[in-house]
């Protein structure tokens, strides 16, 4: 599988080609009174995708859902979704995309079924009987206030609405936490399912990698407003490893593609792009997302403390 | 925008039934003690009363984040704006329309004579609410809902100001001739609509830039 950064189409094995729903290209944003950025974002979510979006709290996850949702005006770069550039006078493309975030966002004096009434005006392809079956697969009630919805609730009631108008493309930040373990895979299974016909795409942001382990199959790691890793799950879980090793050895694994690594007290952790071909002194570790994660998050950059 | 407005009335539909109760008693109140200043001030209470509920959406907006939700709907920004307005006018009209019924009632029933203010001073009602509003609006979206009490509170005091300095004019200009007070009312809603007109420009545009 082959992320191209500049092209348009996403390589799959046998050649099949398929458009990118979302691309973002050189993103830059900064906010005048915080010293945080975004620095140069660039990354693509194919059609039949769930992209996994990691960071920890902070980095820059929820600033760059903002920018492709145009709650927050960009420096610099482009970004387009289904092609398009994303402007204010092309709102319609909006129909489309499907949001939900970190917590409710519906007003809490409504409950479900004035929801559906609220919702029917404002998308073109606002599909009621969809709804109400999410509604009822996420065993949420139709008349209770929505302001007495626990957070899980709430949650599944906003990814009900994601689902339901007809959208191509989910932007999703955070929108497993707070499930319990039977809500979640109820939620898990409808965004499998929204991909599965390659008619889809999701961006997912989750704290819990393990939901995004589960789903996605190309993951983007963030940092202090920075892409640290882009590549697909099957790539990272088959030819990236974590390596243990001690500090003078870090020279050797040059060759592996060091992408970050961490001092520990009498070791050193690293994590290298290329498995294969390892020099047999070295202890490979089993690994998680979550292992990856912290040590992309609180290693250090080989390229850039080696180099520069 | 059909949806926004419904979101809007449904978010605040409480407080909309509840002003319309008490509006409701206190105009009865006031027009069977038949005193000449309660029935001025029984036209005067609705507008001040009811289309106050149209500025607690923004603050409903921010507390549940809707209004971040609201720009990722297939809308212009205008037209989330425009929705805002609306709900304000929807809730203006009401007040008219309950005050007036209320009045044509006690007119057939009670006694003809308690119509002979009703427009001068309705005009009136609504000139301040207009003039209000057109503050609440870009001030809420510049200085953010933390600040709205505040600022529907200097607003009103702004619209009471607009109020007495238009009729300090009409007195210098036209003096006390007749149909004045009739005068000063009509131009007290002119200037007022127009600075509605204005604020709802104005409120476009800090909205296009105001980042959630």
């Amino acid at each position: 599988m082959i992320i191209g950064k500049n092209s348009a189409f996403f390589v799959i094995g046998g050649g099949v080609t398929l458009e990118y729903a979302l691309e973002i290209e050189g993103l830059c944003k900064s906010f005048s009174k915080s010293r945080f950025a975004l620095k140069n974002i660039s990354f693509s979510v194919p059609y039949g995708s769930i992209t996994g979006f990691i960071g920890e709290n902070g980095a820059g996850k929820t600033s760059t859902m903002g920018a492709i949702l145009q709650t927050l005006h960009i420096d610099s770069g482009s970004i387009k979704i289904f092609g398009e550039r994303i402007a204010e006078a092309k709102k319609e493309i909006n129909n489309h995309i499907g949001v939900v975030y970190d917590a409710m966002n519906f007003s809490g004096n409504l409950d479900a079924i004035k929801l559906s009434k609220v919702f029917r005006y404002l998308y073109h392809n606002w599909d009621n009987q969809e709804y109400f079956n999410y509604i009822e697969l996420f065993s949420l009630p139709k008349k209770q206030k929505i302001n007495s919805f626990s957070r899980g609730m709430a949650m599944k009631l906003s990814i009900a609405v994601a689902l339901s108008h007809g959208a191509r493309l989910l932007i999703l930040d955070e929108a497993t936490s707070g499930l319990d373990p039977v809500g979640r895979e109820d939620v898990l299974e409808a965004l499998l399912k929204f991909v599965r016909d390659q008619k889809g795409a999701i961006l997912l942001s989750s704290h819990i990698t393990s939901d995004i382990e589960k789903v996605a199959d190309t993951l983007v790691f963030i940092k202090k407003g920075e892409i640290v890793l882009k590549t697909s799950k099957n790539d990272l879980l088959n030819n990236y490893a974590i390596i243990q090793c001690k500090e003078h050895e870090l020279n050797d694994l040059r060759l592996n593609g060091i992408i970050a690594y961490k001092n520990q007290t009498d070791y050193v952790d690293v994590l290298v792009s290329n498995k294969n071909e390892l020099p047999a002194k070295f202890h490979k570790k089993n690994f998680s997302i979550d292992d990856i994660t912290l040590l992309l998050m609180k290693g250090e950059n080989y390229e850039r403390a080696h180099f520069k | 925008m059909k949806g926004l407005i419904l979101n809007n009335l449904y978010s605040i539909d409480k407080s909309v039934k509840f002003s319309l109760l008490i509006s409701t008693a206190v105009i009865i109140l006031l027009i069977i003690s038949g005193n000449p200043t309660a029935l001025k001030i029984a036209v005067l209470l609705p507008f001040l009363i009811i289309p106050m509920n149209a500025f607690e959406v923004l603050k409903q907006d921010s507390m549940s984040s809707w209004n971040k939700f609201e720009i990722t709907l297939p809308l212009k920004k205008s037209k989330i704006i425009q929705s805002k307005f609306i709900t304000f006018l929807l809730l203006l009209f009401t007040s008219l329309l309950l005050t007036f019924a209320l009045f044509y009632c006690a007119s057939i029933f009670i006694s003809p004579t308690v119509m002979d203010d009703f427009f001068n001073i309705g005009l009136r009602g609504m000139g301040l609410m207009f003039c209000a509003a057109s503050l609440v609006y870009p001030l809420t979206y510049i200085f953010g809902i933390e600040k709205s009490d505040m600022i529907t509170m200097g607003s009103m005091g702004f619209a009471f100001v607009m109020f007495f300095f238009i009729s300090f004019l009409m007195k210098v200009f036209i003096g006390e001739m007749k149909g004045a007070e009739e005068i000063f009312s009509l131009s007290f809603l002119l200037v007022s609509i127009f600075l509605f007109i204005l604020s709802y420009a104005t409120s476009v545009i800090i909205y296009r830039k105001k980042e959630f």
